[in-house]
């Protein structure tokens, strides 16, 4: 499949138009909760108001008995699902989890668990009868902090968890799932070789995805199966999940995925639509369940808070001789938390002769935790960046060059194992260096931060279809959700395979039941892996294309070459024959032995490494502890950007994230176990008007594993900026800071702390 | 073939670190494995990817690895 990559191409690397765009800014996109069907029903859930609680009984008889009330459904509408962690054909997950999260089972795990739901004529209607709905709780002591969770004494969520991994083994139960671990060479050895070692402890918050679009669904059930329409980062997965959940046949269910209005991960995985399907089978009716605000802070999945402890050891040139991490992360209520992401990438930026890593993974009473961008390592990696920044500054050495000492180039191997391909890490930073940014002059209470990030992207399953119409044109159909423009970029690709215009081929998001299955849209991986599906489609439908030619001039087929969109004679030998374009073929298809088309199935392989830095500048207003962001430059190794304007996008969008988990965003509970900020008033997100413009750096080191050179990019932006941001503020005070976020009340009791 | 034991895996391995093993594929590969580290068997096929000589491939049984020098398993991750 790979070729070797070209540096220009007609439609690949062009900012062409997104097919998607217009409707997304006029309003004519059907989101999640924009489909309207007859006879339609308002889904509504009932949330356990407790952290920890014992449900003793419920009653649902005053509802079901409400005029205009369809359906009510607890946990015993449900299979109960043995614990199953193992495959479940392309998608791991303990199913168990999922059911119980969906909808509790015998005791609630946080505030917001669903313990019963209504599906009514109207939206009144619902909420009237879940207000019936009693619930005896007997209430249980909880535990919201994951260091707190693995003490002696601690509640325990779970009686059946054993801890995997641990050093002496029990059978205890254990708020503490796994220990992953990672070790490269003998950092006792690497520690004794430093000149200098620093050892900082760092604590982060749990942040929410912040996508705009709450969760929603249309559940349409009948005897036949089901119906099922919905915003998702993976419609073929949510399929797999309800249908084990609701222990259906896979394919009875179809699912037609909605334009997404934001995931970072957060819609990998499903909430309310086994419940709605339940609902609608219940009562016979298209059910629709849209999520408040309120419901999406309190019982979809953030990212988990965390405390990572770095110590690094260096010599006084800057040569790092070991390294060793611990991270301890909040799972929420069930296991799950990216601590091993964390064990893997948080020193993989650099080539290391020695370092170990090990992280906990612990249920508390929160929701249990999604993936959120590059998930478990911007908390790791806001450690390791910022001790590497004092370092530098205890040695006297700038700090890219302290990074450029230690870069990973290509043949280093990483504390997982991986050896590098081609990595643009050392282009990165030596791109930053050389930038105006990185010396611009500062003023007064003005501080610069740099930091680096890493990720491995995903490739996996993905499949595609072109079909070519009869004049010519293109219908592409794939199966992963657009979240950042991936329909302009598969159409970018494709066009350039077959040699036609952009704007003559129609890239269309399929339901389950119209193409292969085709993993999340996540991991960075679409334009990798579902766009080598569409590459290899393209080139399928090419050889169709070809033969067709073949047998109209009655030559063999191997005296047919694709060039420039047509088919052409191989050589002058074979005859006399006009060049053919896929529009002329294709008119003749009918009456030649049938339609045009290539698919492809895959399980893309051959990701590589993608890395980043992110270069910040700030100002701290002492009075206020305000925080200015003045001037952000991403700088990222992209492999080829297929479509350069939303590659952009992905990397300015991290790095507003990023600013907000540093500056601003954390889930706050009170002392009874209960969220306090759900909703965007008291949990404050950037907006446009507190970041500049992020300028953005693309540097271009092709993956030479895919045909286009493509790396995933949207995890990476994520990673560097709380370290970025927060060495940037520290450099602006004179004073370090470890705990995210940096908002206006910490800064100002550090610098009254520090005398100022 | 060399399989390089690093990281979690060695949770599973003890105090090994490497062995010298030859597989036709993948599938053979996590066989054998399994036989010899009985702990590792149910966990090798969801948990973990194998690179082949630095590069890495997810879910991929059937890859021929007769040529392969090094082996390294490699925990999986998801992505957001």
């Amino acid at each position: 499949m790979p070729d070797e990559v070209k540096t220009e191409y007609k439609w690949v690397g062009k900012r062409n138009p997104r097919p998607d765009g217009v409707d997304k800014v006029t309003g004519r996109a059907k989101y999640g909760a924009d489909l309207y069907l007859p006879g339609m029903l308002t889904g509504k859930i009932l949330r356990s108001p407790h952290a920890h609680a014992r449900i003793k009984s419920i009653d649902t008889s005053a509802a079901a008995a409400l005029s205009g009330v369809k359906a009510v459904v607890t946990s015993a509408d449900f299979p109960d699902i043995p614990k199953s962690p193992g495959p479940h054909g392309p998608i791991i997950f303990d199913f168990r989890d999922f059911s119980w999260n969906m909808m509790a089972f015998d005791k609630v795990l946080y505030d917001g668990h669903a313990v019963a739901a209504v599906a009514a004529t109207s939206e009144s209607i619902a909420r009237q009868a879940l207000k019936l709905i009693k619930v005896d709780y007997e209430v249980l002591p909880h535990v919201i902090d994951p260091v707190a969770a693995m003490q002696p004494g601690a509640p325990i969520l779970h009686e059946d968890q054993i801890t995997e991994g641990a050093d002496e083994k029990t059978a205890k139960p254990s708020n503490v799932y796994r220990i992953p671990r990672g070790e490269k060479g003998d950092v006792e050895k690497g520690f004794a070789e430093a000149d200098i070692v620093l050892e900082r402890e760092f604590t982060t918050k749990a942040v929410h995805q912040g996508y705009i679009e709450p969760h929603a669904c249309v559940a349409d059930a009948s005897d036949d199966g089901v119906e099922l329409f919905c915003t998702t980062q993976g419609h073929f997965v949510f399929r797999s999940a309800c249908a084990k959940i609701l222990d259906m046949d896979i394919s009875r269910i179809r699912v037609t995925a909605s334009e997404i209005g934001g995931g970072f991960g957060g819609k990998n995985n499903v909430y309310g639509e086994p419940v709605a399907i339940r609902l609608s089978q219940l009562a016979r009716r298209p059910v629709k369940i849209v999520m408040s605000r309120d419901e999406v802070f309190r019982a979809t999945g953030p990212t988990s808070g965390a405390h990572v402890r770095v110590k690094i050891g260096a010599r006084n040139d800057g040569t790092i001789t070991a390294a060793e991490g611990e991270v301890t992360y909040q799972a929420g209520a069930f296991k799950g938390a990216s601590v091993g992401a964390a064990v893997n990438c948080m020193f993989s930026p650099y080539d290391l002769e020695n370092a170990k890593v090990w992280g906990y993974d612990v249920c508390v009473n929160r929701p249990k935790v999604a993936a959120y961008r590059a998930p478990g390592v911007p908390m790791a990696a806001f450690g390791v960046e910022s001790v590497i920044n004092e370092l530098a500054d205890e040695l006297g050495i700038d700090p890219v060059e302290m990074r450029l000492k230690n870069a990973a180039k290509e043949g280093t191997q990483n504390i997982m194992g991986l050896k590098y391909g081609p990595i643009g890490f050392i282009d990165i930073l030596e791109a930053m260096k050389a930038h105006p940014h990185y010396s611009a002059p500062l003023g007064e209470n003005q501080g610069r931060g740099i930091a680096a990030g890493y990720w491995l992207h995903a490739g996996g399953i993905s499949c595609a279809s072109v079909n070519v119409s009869d004049d010519g044109t293109v219908t592409l159909i794939e199966g992963n959700p657009d979240i950042g423009g991936s329909r302009a970029s598969m159409a970018a690709m494709v066009a350039e395979e077959l040699g036609i215009d952009y704007a003559s081929v129609r890239p269309i998001i399929g339901d389950t039941s119209s193409v292969g299955f085709s993993h999340l849209t996540a991991g960075s991986r679409v334009t990798f892996a579902t766009g080598m599906a569409c590459v290899q489609a393209a080139r399928n439908a090419i050889k169709v294309a070809s033969d067709r030619a073949a047998k109209i001039w009655g030559v063999s087929e191997d005296e047919v070459v694709w060039e420039d969109g047509h088919a052409r004679p191989a050589g002058a030998n074979v005859g006399d024959h006009k060049p053919m374009s896929l529009a002329e073929i294709a008119a003749k298809a009918p009456m030649t032995g049938g339609p045009i088309a290539g698919h492809a199935e895959i399980n893309a392989t051959g990701q590589g490494p993608a890395t980043g830095a992110h270069l910040v500048d700030v100002e701290v207003d002492r009075k206020s502890g305000y925080v200015t962001v003045l001037r952000y430059t991403v700088f990222q190794d992209v492999g080829r950007a297929i479509s350069p304007d939303y590659v952009e996008g992905q990397l300015q969008g991290g790095a507003v994230q990023g600013i907000g988990w540093a500056l601003n965003e954390e889930y706050i509970y009170g002392e009874d176990g209960c969220l306090q900020n759900p909703g965007f008033l008291d949990y404050r997100v950037p907006v446009a008007s507190d970041v500049p413009m992020i300028d953005v750096c693309l540097i271009e080191v092709p993956n030479p594993n895919h045909p286009y050179g493509v790396r995933g990019v949207g995890e990476t932006p994520i990673v560097p900026p709380q370290a970025a941001v927060v060495n940037a503020v520290g450099n602006a005070l004179g004073i370090r800071f470890n705990d995210l976020p940096v908002s206006p009340p910490k800064i100002l009791k550090a610098i009254k702390e520090a005398g100022g | 073939m060399r399989v390089l034991f690093m990281g979690e895996v060695r949770q599973y391995t003890g105090d090994d670190e490497a062995l010298e093993i030859d597989a036709p594929n993948v599938m053979q590969l996590f066989k054998k494995l399994g036989e010899r580290y009985p702990r590792l068997a149910p966990v090798l096929e969801t948990g973990f990817a194998v690179a082949i000589d630095g590069e890495l491939m997810e879910d991929a049984l059937l890859q021929r690895i007769d040529d392969a020098k090094e082996i390294v398993l490699v925990p999986k991750m998801e992505g957001g």
